[in-house]
């Protein structure tokens, strides 16, 4: 489980805060989606709630650990999916499983049976041995989440998971995702793909100048904002229109 | 065990990038055999110098032969003999400034005879035997004498080496003259006309010897400056590679990742640090092998590495851990690849100058030579002076290393503050 408490973060004084007054609570088992337009907060929140960054002010616990005190403990309850390739690109696939394994703490012979069951599972199996560099963004993508996952976390966070990717990519990353959430992973999920949140989520928080406006269910959110007929509507009534850059 | 994989994975990375590998190692290779090659004849100069003298007598007596064996005899002179029928003194001169030679000696006529006289003259006064002395115009013609002409290129330091050669052989075949004129005159006072001869042999020698009895010939010659002196540079060079590695890592994310596992952020920096030591120390094998194997091939002498390789173990580590910390804290401050790799280059060519590296210390400007003392190059430098030629040991090196290893921590620790800074704006 991961509770925020009235977070705030401001990066630097005499600036607008990133987060001002944060509350979010994500049950264990919940695919959760944090939704909002760029520069809204999100990755802001992500890091702090990764204890990857501080707060100014609140409270944030994960899995009942304490993440602004103790930043390091809870970095074994999950994985995280960045939006970048965050990969090795003059390394192959599997020496970039391998090494995040090993880094992971997870025995050589627990990484070669993970990564034999993985890399098939994406679609993966002969290209193990090709350099990340060579691979296409969507065979990367499947990587990049492989490799957040490996170490069989209780939490993933992703960081747009499918963005730039091929409909078959996208399909297979986001049907892993389903499987996964439904063996009782919680999964935290950010993306600007609307409908893909709204057929994958139980739950949605809407972010904007760094606080929470709407957190629920996705159809009960869109039911009671009328005329709303789906998450984007919704999305667009509750942020506006007007272009974030 | 973490940190093996970690050093696994940066050598690699290493070896997979074929660009960064040759700018390592065949760079320093190319500077250490052109350097080596092209600097081997201004150290030859200073130490095995051979200045080219054309030598005019007019004499045609024992003076000038005196002098013209006695400048043969120096050893680092090269002399030709000017025809006398065909050269005057504007000849010589007109040789000498169209740079043919380097310096024109000549004896004018009845040097020898006007020496004779005027010591034969002194002598026979001491003795009682004339009371008048020399007259004015033999001390003169005495003392302009010797016509000796300097090429205008010339450093000054070989123009005070042919004064000294040729003040000691004046100096020498005057005094010889002296005695043997002495010696007639006391062999006088000894009956049945037995010859009083004074034993004209030089009693004090000099003994020069190297402070290091073991090292005792050897000399600082381009070989023994240039593989050490690029050696410590391609060491230095591991700091655009290491500091971009670190960039690009967090560039493409990778450092997120490794962020988000307990513990890791660290072990990775030391596998990174050690994987490009052991870079270092691949570096420097194989400039050691060139300097001792390769170079003698060239013309050049073969590179004298001392006896003592546990201090040259520590040294050479000392010196790598210097590099890469200076990698670590650039790839930290830095934004981009190209910022790291524009000012890494700049400032290492700067330390690398100021650090004797170009040229030794000891030929520079004393401005320069005070600003060397600021240089980690520097440092490295005179470790491997100490180690090669003035045979120390470890006792001897401690404060270079301990200045290279200062360095290193120092690196690390601003690089920690400036990430922690980092993380928390």
């Amino acid at each position: 489980m991961v509770q925020v408490n009235n977070l705030f973060k401001t990066y630097k004084k005499g600036f607008a805060p990133a987060l001002s007054g944060v509350n979010l609570t994500i049950q264990k088992g919940d695919f959760f989606g944090l939704l909002g337009p760029n520069g809204a907060g999100k990755t802001t929140l992500i890091s702090i709630i990764c204890g990857l960054s501080p707060a100014n002010i609140g409270t944030a616990y994960m899995n009942e650990t304490d993440i602004l005190r103790y930043p390091e403990k809870i970095k074994k309850y999950y994985g995280l999916v960045p939006q970048d390739i965050a990969l090795y690109p003059s390394l192959t696939a599997e020496e970039n499983l391998r090494f995040f394994g090993r880094m992971y703490g997870i025995p050589g012979n627990t990484i070669k049976s993970e990564v034999d069951f993985w890399l098939p599972k994406m679609g993966l199996s002969n290209h193990r041995h090709k350099k990340i560099n060579e691979y296409s963004t969507g065979m990367k993508r499947r990587v990049n989440l492989i490799a957040g996952i490996l170490h069989k976390p209780s939490i993933i966070i992703l960081d747009e998971p499918t963005v730039g990717v091929d409909v078959q990519s996208r399909v297979l990353i986001l049907e892993t995702l389903k499987e996964i959430n439904s063996k009782g992973t919680t999964v935290i999920y950010t993306s600007h793909y609307l409908e893909e949140a709204e057929d994958l989520c139980n739950r949605i928080a809407i972010i904007d100048k760094g606080r929470i406006i709407k957190e629920g269910e996705p159809a009960q959110l869109i039911a009671q904002e009328n005329p709303c007929s789906n998450l984007e509507d919704l999305f667009i009534k509750l942020t506006g229109k007007e272009l974030r850059d | 065990m973490r940190v093996f994989f970690a050093i696994y994975k940066e050598l690699l990375i290493l070896i997979r990038d074929k660009a960064g590998l040759a700018i390592l190692f065949l760079m320093p290779l190319t500077m250490i055999i052109i350097m080596a090659l092209i600097q081997d004849g201004p150290f030859r100069d200073y130490q095995q110098a051979e200045i080219k003298v054309i030598f005019l007598d007019q004499d045609g007596d024992e003076c000038g032969k005196a002098i013209s064996q006695g400048l043969n005899q120096a050893g680092i002179f090269k002399i030709t003999q000017a025809e006398y029928s065909k050269y005057d003194l504007n000849n010589i001169r007109e040789e000498v400034n169209k740079g043919t030679y380097k310096v024109g000696v000549v004896v004018p006529p009845g040097t020898s005879l006007m020496l004779q006289t005027h010591i034969s003259r002194d002598i026979s006064r001491a003795f009682g035997e004339l009371t008048n002395g020399p007259s004015e115009d033999i001390k003169d013609s005495l003392h302009a004498a010797i016509q000796v002409i300097y090429d205008p290129a010339l450093q000054a330091s070989f123009k005070k080496s042919v004064q000294l050669a040729l003040d000691k052989i004046l100096d020498g075949y005057q005094a010889s003259q002296s005695i043997k004129v002495i010696s007639q005159h006391l062999s006088q006072y000894f009956p049945n006309g037995n010859q009083f001869n004074i034993d004209t042999r030089r009693f004090i020698q000099l003994d020069q010897k190297t402070a290091v009895p073991e090292l005792q010939g050897l000399s600082l010659n381009s070989v023994q400056h240039n593989v050490p002196a690029w050696t410590i540079f391609g060491i230095f060079f591991i700091v655009l590679p290491l500091a971009g590695s670190i960039i690009k890592e967090r560039e493409d994310g990778s450092t997120l990742r490794l962020r988000t596992i307990p513990g890791t952020s660290l072990v990775v920096m030391i596998g990174k640090v050690l994987a490009y030591l052991l870079i270092t120390l691949a570096q420097f094998v194989l400039m050691m092998l060139a300097g001792i194997f390769l170079m003698p091939h060239l013309g050049l002498p073969a590179l004298e590495i001392g006896g003592n390789l546990s201090a040259l173990l520590l040294a050479v580590v000392s010196i790598g851990l210097a590099a890469t910390g200076l990698g670590v804290l650039l790839g930290t401050v830095f934004k981009t690849h190209q910022q790291s790799s524009t000012f890494a280059a700049v400032s290492i060519v700067i330390l690398a100058a100021i650090g004797g590296i170009w040229i030794p210390v000891f030929v520079m400007p004393e401005i320069l030579r005070k600003m060397s003392v600021i240089s980690p190059l520097g440092w490295s430098m005179e470790t491997f002076n100490n180690l090669f030629l003035r045979g120390a040991g470890v006792e001897e090196i401690l404060p270079e290393i301990s200045a290279l290893t200062g360095f290193f921590g120092a690196m690390l620790i601003m690089a920690y503050f400036y990430n922690k800074f980092k993380v928390r704006s």
